[in-house]
């Protein structure tokens, strides 16, 4: 914390917002992210007013409701006679806050009417309520993967480290290995040996785990020789001449030396792994579509209409990006510039 | 005497490769119910006898070890098997794959390891000046926009504009048309993918040939280079360019693994028929053997691109030529 610079602060509050978002996720949208409504398929952006169809002014924002006009062509038509004003703090669907707190209380709403304020998808599923339910898949996957990827790195890391010899030598030379594979089609035919269904506690696991299984090497290199560095310092040597053990030198002289190492690493690794389940959701091998995450919600892309009319399912788009920039930047500010593998 | 250690060194990683990821594949497949045939047998009009035929041709009612041995026997042949889904040799289908792969690789190295280095020396000699702080916004922003982002904001542009074919290699009606006509639009269809592809590269490199060039131009002999009145072009090329190159080469090697996997996604967004495509099919349809040949072709082709770029640092950069094999940074 102490040696981040002003972006750096300024990037963790950004990140520290966007993972709040992601958990107030049901607080902040007024609909549930899995409620279907064929009568609202691909319907646009709710269009906040402060003036009505006959000019007049409101003091108090409202919206009109959609109608599907043409089911063909999948346009909507706002329903200009009645004005439904917004609501801050209404009653709406139950949830829990959290997970934990019991509540029906949302940011905004309109009653009477359905509001949809990023529009809806094929099925007519609420697509901010979407977003940010797979931010929340994400920030799942970021926190996993990376719990994987730092312990994977820091016992390789050090086992080798510390074992020096031929086993220092082999696992290193599995590392390199590991580096000079070609990930994502590796991912994909070990993708293929796992069953097509899944939990989505299954799934968190495993896109977590295969991307970290590929990604550990730059870690593990990195905790070796710090643990080579720690080896010849004066206050280990010290500590072996007074008769410690090897865990007890390990534990009590070497470990408290690492966490600043493994957080930077962690920092660089973490747009790996966001990425990576976006990219493993959008070929079809991570995420199914009833689960909410990023990556499903681009699949949309393989109805063309998506591109020419509803541009607003492209949505996580802008999400990853702010997202990855916001990463990028703190790892920046950590002052390691070192390449992350992209995707 | 290092070059051949070092080939191989990359030639026994790779045989150990293609044993662990074909024997994983191949032996882990079996424990899912289902095969190849699978789809057939919900069709009414295929006879039970007929799949089971169709089974026993391709070695499929063999027990999986059995399968697994006649596929690395006919390997060592240089027989990759058949693919069922495209009805051809795997060979020919991973050949032909490959060549349409490296219609969109081979530029965007291009573009983006030449452009990367020069922009990135460039940044390294404008620190503190207004281009310099321009290039240091830029490439965060581009730094944070992966293959798959970009792809789908071409698609998006295209779609919107109609400036661009929307994926695919050629126009469907070029049938018979010259070969000017043919390369006109092959050439047209190529933007869109390269670009998201190399500008990725070109970041990346741009950032790592930054940090080399600005340690670079720290060093007492660019100073010195500078005092003693040499041209700023020389400096350039001979002081900054030269001595900061190899650590762009010793990552690029690395870098083609990056390529790939985003050439994979791009392949799936643009339609592009090439080796990323292929595995994903070989994926869906359950063709063990074409996704066992993928992964094995693109291995080689990492492989091959790491091979080079250690006999280029070995070529380039005596002080790695001293010690054995250690080529490694």
């Amino acid at each position: 914390m102490r040696q981040l610079d002003l972006t750096g602060k300024l990037v963790l509050v950004l990140i520290a917002l966007l993972a709040l978002a992601a958990l107030l996720g049901d607080f902040l949208s007024s609909n549930p992210p899995q409620t279907q409504n064929l009568r609202m398929f691909y319907a646009p952006p709710a269009r906040i007013h402060l003036v009505d169809a006959e000019g007049r002014f409101h003091w108090w924002p409202f919206v009109h409701s959609y109608l599907l006009a043409d089911p063909l062509s999948t346009t909507y038509k706002e329903q200009t006679a009645r004005p439904y004003p917004l609501k801050f703090f209404g009653e709406g669907y139950p949830y829990r806050l959290l997970g934990l707190i019991p509540s029906s209380r949302h940011l905004v709403m309109a009653p009477g009417t359905e509001f949809h304020p990023w529009g809806t998808d094929e099925l007519g599923r609420d697509v901010l309520a979407r977003t940010l339910a797979g931010a929340r898949t994400s920030l799942m996957i970021v926190l996993c993967g990376i719990s994987i990827y730092a312990i994977l790195g820091l016992a390789v890391g050090a086992f080798a480290g510390l074992a020096g010899g031929w086993l220092d030598s082999a696992l290193m030379r599995v590392s390199e290995f590991v580096l000079a594979l070609p990930a994502l089609y590796l991912i994909l035919a070990l993708r293929a040996v796992l069953p097509v269904r899944m939990s989505l506690g299954q799934t968190v696991l495993m896109v977590a785990g295969t991307i970290a299984a590929v990604a550990w090497p730059p870690l593990a290199r990195a905790v070796r020789g710090q643990i080579l560095q720690l080896v010849s310092a004066g206050f280990v040597e010290a500590a072996i001449s007074f008769g410690c053990t090897r865990w007890q030198v390990f534990s009590r002289h070497m470990l408290p030396a690492l966490p600043a190492l493994i957080v930077t690493q962690a920092v660089l690794a973490a747009p790996v792994f966001l990425l990576g389940e976006v990219v493993l959701s959008f070929l079809d091998v991570g995420f199914q579509d009833s689960a909410e995450s990023w990556g499903t919600m681009l699949r949309s892309l393989k109805d063309p209409r998506v591109m020419t009319d509803f541009w607003w399912n492209l949505a996580p788009l802008g999400l990853v990006f702010l997202t990855l920039l916001s990463m990028n930047l703190l790892a920046g500010s950590l002052g390691k510039k070192e390449i992350a593998r992209p995707y | 005497m290092p070059t051949v250690h070092l080939i191989l060194k990359r030639f026994a990683q790779l045989l150990l490769l293609l044993l662990l990821v074909t024997a994983a594949t191949s032996l882990l497949s079996s424990l899912i119910p289902g095969d190849f045939f699978a789809a057939q047998e919900l069709d009414p009009t295929i006879s039970r006898e007929t799949i089971q035929q169709l089974r026993q041709k391709h070695g499929l009612d063999q027990p999986v070890l059995v399968q697994y041995a006649g596929w690395l026997r006919s390997l060592l042949k240089l027989d990759l098997g058949y693919s069922l889904f495209y009805q051809a040799p795997v060979a020919d289908v991973l050949l032909s794959a490959l060549g349409k792969t490296l219609w969109l690789a081979i530029p965007a190295l291009l573009i983006g390891t030449i452009g990367g280095v020069l922009l990135g020396t460039l940044h390294a000699t404008w620190r503190g000046r207004p281009a310099g702080f321009t290039l240091d916004v830029l490439s965060t922003i581009i730094l944070s926009l992966p293959s798959l982002l970009l792809g789908l904001g071409a698609m998006l542009l295209a779609f919107r504009t109609g400036w661009f074919p929307l994926g695919s290699m050629n126009a469907p009606t070029l049938e018979g048309a010259n070969m000017f006509t043919w390369l006109i639009d092959r050439l047209h269809h190529l933007i869109l993918p390269v670009a998201c592809l190399s500008i990725p590269i070109l970041a990346i490199i741009e950032l790592i040939q930054h940090t080399a060039a600005r340690q670079t131009l720290d060093e007492a002999y660019v100073r010195s280079a500078r005092a003693r009145g040499l041209s700023p072009w020389r400096i350039f090329t001979r002081h900054l360019l030269r001595p900061s190159l190899n650590t762009v080469i010793s990552t690029s090697g690395p870098l083609f693994g990056a390529v790939l996997s985003g050439s994979l996604v791009l392949e799936v967004i643009f339609s592009w028929p090439g080796l990323g495509r292929i595995t994903y099919d070989a994926l869906f349809s359950r063709d063990v053997f074409l996704l066992l040949g993928s992964v094995i072709a693109s291995s080689v082709l990492l492989v091959i691109a790491n091979l080079a770029a250690d006999i280029m640092l070995l070529r380039l950069d005596p002080r790695t030529r001293s010690t054995r094999g250690g080529v490694m940074p």
